[in-house]
């Protein structure tokens, strides 16, 4: 069971976190009840019927009768703050017919799911799989023309020099960007974009470094990419994913899931052009081991998998194969609960070595989870942290939240988690006192 | 000796202005690099490239951090006061998402306040920005900054009125220390507090100071003065009254007038005297002759007569309206022997009513603040039945005033007449009762949640049984509900609803405004009881 401020939260947007809690009241349901998989409610709407409200508590799930296509609707959150407020409303009930026939629809989902592959028959599975190969070559021989012309665009770009490249305007960087989308190596495209983002940033004093040193990482990677058949296999997957080249769920659920108590330890938000990505960050409590999920939502519909920082679950993720595999998917998820204790994090030198070898096997990596204990916010430069050894971390020139860092911390040590990328720290949350802050939400800008 | 260039210098510049030197990269990494960087054919730009690529490498691979000056700033001390209960920590979170009037972030306030305990630490930033922008409401905000936010303070210049400032640290103690070094804030607040301990003193403070204090300063802390106020304050306030700016020598007079036996008091009764007498009709009953001044001397202008521009009265209706301002109106139900009603009543056969209810309103508010003296309390009860019963006009031109007078009332008393009137009422409501609601409407927006349970009940069960039959275009009904639902008690509310049949079809569109009602109410309801819990 989530708490009040965890299930707010789950909401897609902040008008149905108002109206989620504008329906928390015990005026506009009937038939509440509860069991031990779901509860249920009936809700009058301005409709003739009431609305049939019913929450899965293991993921927890989400489903209603509404017409709304935002998700979860506000009745389901209603419904789960009603819960929250005034438990004692909720009978421990049997679940009646439709909520009973929502659950076995999901179970039998579930399994069909894994049937599926094993349904068609060989024929049509060869046939479709040939047509699939076709287009892939297809697919495979723009990328690499696209890339062959990156390449020379950015051999052209340091005979130049890019201390002059701001003069050329947006159109520049856009042209070829669109040139990569034409390509289907749109990855690489969006990676232009935000690097010519850069350059037009007048407040940050370090963009020359900082884009000579991403169009560094694209160059190699282009590079890389050319002599795809001669690195090892994990590391191909690596670089077929950053150019552009999406893994299907399939694949990744083949691989080996991987059980563990894993720790929501944070979750960032970012609105890309009608698409809203959102980043989580996973520890395993046993393992020690970092998963990373990303979740898309387009048109203003929440995320289908809700997923709450300073909860945990007991379950099973299958990763993203390549060199250092962080990416992953949940395979399954049970008994989502609040987070009471997180496992101490290495000391940094530790911490500092396993990110080294990380490059060394995949050297493309850009946001590496880190988890800091005993580190306090430097109240005089407010741009770096303290570590308890008397050394200073620099915080990334977009941290917006040093002040709050300071509030909580007082000057003294807490334990920080965040993205390195291998020249400073980008702080996701804080763990204090048992508490988890995660700085994207429970901040308030 | 020196290393090579760094490959990102010559990436600024570019291979066509700049040659590339032949070594490239340090010796260790060069080595690493040499098969590709070296291979046959490899152009300066792919040099280049990937020289910058594996330094980038190499550098944030192999990053150590620096280590940390020696000078160690301050950690801030332990808190005294106990956390916040986590409960009232999330409604905190919603209110600063916003959405809510600002009044219920002062309610959220006073309630921590009562609950002695401290604002949460991870919303500091956000309480101090808000502060810093609306000075109002940090009277609320200092009692619940504990030592972190005290120690933050100091952290941003922006915040300094919060430096230092928390309840229980040595202000209290030392009130001579924050009078003598902290900002202007501050010094009020020490002011203020000494003026409670130790008026003679924290005036003969002030006076030393006084000449050279910069004017807004002077108005700041002259206010002071109305803690502990008495005739022995009445040397300087006088002084006062020749001050250069007319805001200070107001506040000055508005205190003066406030001493009964001030000379300044003395010297307004003598103006006022002549200008009101009553005259006894045979058969007809008495009549109010109001003569107001002809002119105005030098002493007058001094004291303030004129001062203020009332619009649609003529230039003496004003002197009259400041002179009877500075005088307690009991005063006239004494002399002229009428009753407060008859005053007002008959105030309607003169050519002057509207300075006289001005005047009457006007000395009201400022005397109510002082002191709620029976015979001050008939006054405001005989003029609200005049309110009650006038047109819009009238109420309209000394709303403010009227207003003023009853959030100037101690609550107990406020909330006792309120009751009175609203018990006086039919239950429920209907259209004639707009007055009323006009009023309840703005010492709702005038005055601190919560109202009591009964007056609370009273006013939610006339309301909501108004509402049915009310018809669309009531806007004054309309426009109640929000302001009143940030005072009512939630529980008093609940218990109106209870027995309340609801809107039934609601013809007239009512329930979109009940809704938002209720919502509120809820939200406060569940504010209430979210500090009841334990931290």
């Amino acid at each position: 069971m989530l708490k009040a401020e965890q299930i707010l939260a789950l909401a897609p947007d902040a008008a149905s976190a108002k109206a989620g809690s504008q329906l928390a009241a015990p005026a506009k349901w009937g038939t509440l009840g509860l069991d031990g998989n779901a509860m249920w409610g009936e809700c009058q709407g301005s409709g003739k019927l009431p609305y049939r409200t019913q929450i899965d508590l293991g993921e927890p799930a989400f489903k209603c009768s509404c017409p709304s296509r935002k998700f979860p609707c506000k009745h389901g959150l209603g419904l789960y703050l009603l819960h929250a407020a005034q438990p004692t409303l909720f009978n421990e009930n049997e679940a009646p017919q439709w909520v009973k026939d929502w659950l076995d629809g999901r179970q039998t989902r579930r399994e069909k799911k894994e049937e599926k592959a094993a349904d068609q028959s060989p024929e049509a599975v060869a046939a479709s799989a040939a047509q699939a190969r076709k287009r892939e070559d297809k697919r495979a021989q723009n990328i690499v023309n696209g890339l062959a012309d990156l390449q020379t665009w950015l051999e052209d770009l340091a005979r130049e020099g890019i201390a002059t490249v701001r003069e050329r305007g947006p159109a520049f960087w856009e042209g070829m960007a669109a040139r990569m989308v034409d390509a289907q190596a749109g990855a690489i495209g969006n990676r232009l974009r935000r690097a010519s983002g850069l350059c037009f940033q007048t407040a940050n004093p370090d963009w020359q470094r900082q884009l000579g040193s991403e169009l560094a990482s694209i160059y190699m990677l282009c590079q890389a990419h050319a002599r795809l058949d001669a690195l090892p296999a994990p590391l191909q997957a690596d670089v077929r994913t950053l150019v552009g080249w999406s893994v299907p769920q399939e694949t990744v659920f083949a691989e080996a899931p991987i059980a563990d108590c894993w720790q929501v330890l944070a979750q960032i938000t970012e609105d890309e052009s009608r698409v809203r990505s959102r980043t989580t960050w996973l520890r395993g409590a046993a393992s020690g081991r970092w998963a990373m999920l990303l979740h898309y939502s387009a048109g203003g519909q929440g995320f289908e998998v809700p997923l709450a920082t300073g909860t945990e679950f007991d379950g099973a993720l299958c990763f993203y194969p390549g060199a250092w595999p962080l990416r992953a998917l949940i395979k399954e998820q049970s008994g989502t609960r609040p987070l009471h204790a997180i496992a101490p994090a290495p000391a940094l030198d530790t911490t500092l070595d396993a990110y080294a070898d990380a490059l060394a096997v995949q050297p493309f990596i850009d946001r590496y989870p880190m988890l800091l204990d005993a580190v306090a916010p430097d109240s005089a430069s407010r741009t770096s942290l303290r570590t308890a050894d008397g050394r200073l971390l620099p915080l990334h020139a977009s941290f917006r939240h040093a002040l709050h860092l300071l509030a909580l911390s007082g000057g003294h040590p807490l334990t920080v988690f965040g993205e390195w990328d291998g020249v400073c720290l980008l702080p996701l949350s804080v763990w204090q006192d048992g508490r988890l802050f995660n700085i994207d939400t429970e901040f308030n800008a | 000796m020196t290393g090579p260039v760094s490959p990102h210098k010559l990436l600024l510049v570019g291979t066509a202005r700049a040659p590339l030197p032949a070594a490239l990269l340090d010796a260790e990494l060069a080595g690493a690099a040499s098969a590709a960087l070296d291979a046959p054919g490899a152009t300066p730009e792919r040099r280049l490239w990937l020289a910058t690529g594996a330094s980038d490498l190499w550098t944030r691979a192999g990053y150590l951090p620096p280590p940390a000056p020696s000078t160690q700033s301050m950690a801030s001390a332990p808190e005294q006061l106990p956390d916040c209960p986590l409960a009232a920590e999330a409604i905190l979170k919603r209110l600063l998402v916003g959405g809510q009037p600002a009044s219920v972030q002062t309610e959220w306030l006073t309630l921590l306040a009562g609950k002695g305990a401290r604002l949460p630490e991870r919303f500091l930033p956000n309480m101090l920005d808000l502060a810093t922008r609306q000075p109002a409401l940090r009277p609320c905000l200092r009692p619940v900054l504990g030592t972190r936010a005290a120690w933050l303070a100091t952290l941003e210049p922006a915040w300094a009125w919060a430096a230092g400032t928390h309840s229980g640290s040595d202000n209290e103690a030392h009130p001579q220390q924050a009078w003598h070094e902290g900002a202007l804030e501050q010094r009020v607040a020490a002011l203020d507090n000494w003026r409670r301990a130790d008026p003679a003193a924290a005036r003969a403070a002030l006076e030393a100071t006084w000449s050279s204090e910069p004017p807004d300063n002077r108005l700041a802390l002259l206010s002071c003065l109305g803690t502990g106020l008495g005739a022995a304050d009445e040397s300087f306030l006088e002084a006062a009254l020749d001050d250069r700016r007319k805001p200070v020598r107001q506040a000055a007079q508005r205190l003066l007038a406030r001493l009964p036996d001030s000379s300044f008091s003395q010297r307004m009764l003598a103006r006022a005297v002549p200008l009101l007498q009553t005259e006894k009709r045979f058969l007809r009953g008495s009549r109010l002759i109001v003569a107001p001044p002809e002119e105005r001397d030098a002493a007058a202008i001094r004291d303030g007569v004129g001062d203020n521009k009332y619009t649609g009265l003529g230039e003496k209706a004003g002197w009259l309206v400041d002179i009877l301002a500075a005088i307690d109106p009991s005063h006239w139900s004494t002399s002229l022997g009428l009753s407060p009603d008859e005053c007002i009543a008959l105030s309607a056969g003169t050519d002057y009513r509207e300075a006289l209810l001005l005047g009457w309103t006007g000395a009201l508010q400022l005397h109510l603040a002082h002191a709620a003296t029976p015979g001050l309390l008939a006054w405001l009860e005989a003029w609200t039945r005049i309110w009650l019963a006038s047109d819009g006009t009238v109420r309209y031109q000394n709303a403010s005033a009227f207003v003023g007078a009853y959030a100037a009332l101690p609550a107990p008393t406020m909330h006792a007449m309120l009751l009175a009137l609203v018990e006086a009422s039919r239950m429920p409501w209907h259209g004639a009762d707009l007055p009323l609601v006009e009023l309840l409407h703005q010492l709702a927006d005038a005055t601190p949640a919560p109202w009591p349970a009964d007056l609370s009940l009273a006013i939610a069960r006339r309301l909501l049984g108004a509402l049915p039959a009310l018809p669309a275009q009531q806007w004054s009904f309309r426009s109640a509900l929000g302001p009143l639902a940030t005072v009512l008690d939630p529980a008093a509310v609940f218990e109106a609803e209870r027995g309340w049949p609801g809107l039934a079809d609601d013809p007239h569109g009512w329930q979109n405004a009940v809704d938002q009602f209720f919502h509120l109410v809820r939200f406060r309801h569940e504010m209430i009881l979210s500090f009841q819990e334990p931290a």
